[in-house]
């Protein structure tokens, strides 16, 4: 098994295909597999994609502190050092967005083009502190349909919401519907900080996100909870190109695979057929076509 | 080149899920029936894994997205020891070479 030691951590990693580099990152909970089932498959033949376990998930190891977001941006950047990868395209998943945002941020260089599925941002935890954000009742819901009632005293507890999901039943891949083995992830809420540095912005600031000035893309489902995420990315992202994807709610790579990857493949093909030219380009029509109305 | 018989494929897959191994919650004695993800718990990225170390032992490719994208469409949607000795078989083999 391939793994990298970067920042004292042993990493996991995988890489397949040959071409320009893409990395991928998952989100917080989940692990490399996400990526595996549909899109690396599909893009493999004509890029070089690297997939890694974030430090405290899957196969990598799981040190007791080191989970914000500028954490796990230092580790990829030691671990594109480690590969040997000078620029790659990066693409994430809810909180590997985020990762992939705040990488980009910290360590522009290193990136072509950025892909962020579903990013949660916590510098718009504003957005999410009112009882009356939709994603609440679809947490407990979610939770009750894995056999979880939430206690009304902790309806609006973020950790306690991340570390109870660790107990619900599979959503996705072959052991949908049944148990998850949950005693590493049991491990992870209970021995480090990663449910508490989830929230922590860690320099990630509105500011910092508003200077960026990367092509982007910004992928939301439209049935999201965090749609008021994707408006204001829409509104304030320089050079971002935002899409919501029908029947999809956070689980894009998954989801619509089939979609997710219409929109990746353009878009990237975009950043060759620019590969020398120092202005960034106006998105190609098929990209802009699926965009939703519903958003203007 | 000398054919690989199953047998000898099923002893290098034992050891690779012993190599593989973390927190199992099965204790029955693997055999060509087991079922990887019914019986063994094994989740998506354990298939990810295992697949890389079958590359890594027998030092080649094998078309395991092609694997488990045919899964994914079975009614049950899991492998059995046998089947998968069965594929790694077939490609070590030749005979569905360039499949």
């Amino acid at each position: 098994m391939a793994k990298a030691l970067v920042n004292g951590t042993q990493l996991h990693y995988q890489t397949f295909g040959q071409g320009p580099n893409i990395v991928m990152i998952h989100g917080i909970t989940g692990n490399l597999a996400i990526w595996h089932l549909e899109i690396v498959p599909a893009l493999m033949s004509a890029y070089r994609i690297t997939t890694y376990d974030l430090r405290g998930h899957g196969y990598s190891d799981v040190p007791p502190s080191g989970y914000t977001t500028a954490d796990h941006a230092a580790d990829l950047h030691h671990l594109l050092d480690y590969l040997g990868i000078q620029r790659a395209h990066v693409i994430g998943h809810s909180f590997g967005a985020d990762i992939a945002l705040h990488f980009t941020i910290l360590f522009p260089e290193r990136v072509d083009r950025l892909v962020l599925v579903e990013p949660a941002i916590a510098a718009l935890q504003a957005l999410r502190e009112r009882e009356d954000w939709i994603g609440w009742k679809y947490w407990r819901d979610k939770l009750a349909s894995g056999g979880l009632i939430v206690p009304p005293e902790k309806w609006y507890d973020t950790e306690y919401l991340v570390r109870a999901s660790v107990s619900v039943p599979m959503l996705f891949g072959f052991r949908k519907g049944r148990a998850r083995r949950a005693a590493p992830l049991v491990r992870l809420m209970d021995t480090t900080t990663a449910a508490r540095d989830y929230c922590e912005l860690a320099g990630m600031t509105l500011e910092a996100i508003g200077q960026m000035q990367h092509q982007t893309l910004v992928l939301y489902g439209e049935a999201s909870v965090f749609t008021g995420t994707y408006e204001y990315l829409r509104d304030h992202l320089p050079n971002a190109t935002c899409c919501l994807m029908p029947d999809s709610e956070h689980f894009g790579p998954i989801e619509r695979p089939e979609l997710l990857l219409q929109y990746v493949r353009e878009f990237l093909r975009g950043s060759e057929d620019l590969s020398h030219s120092p202005e960034p380009a106006t998105e190609a029509s098929a990209l802009a076509a699926p965009r939703s109305p519903t958003v203007g | 080149m000398t054919a690989v018989t199953q047998e000898v494929i099923l002893n290098d897959v034992l050891k690779l899920l012993n190599e593989l191994a973390r927190d199992w919650e099965y204790s029955g004695e693997i055999t060509p029936d087991t079922w990887l993800f019914a019986d063994l718990g094994f989740e998506s990225i354990d298939a990810v894994v295992l697949a890389s170390f079958v590359q890594e032992h027998y030092g080649r490719p094998f078309p395991f997205p092609q694997l488990l994208a045919d899964i994914g469409q079975r009614p049950v949607r899991d492998l059995r020891i046998s089947e998968l000795v069965l594929f790694i078989q077939q490609h070590l083999n030749g005979s569905a070479a360039g499949a």
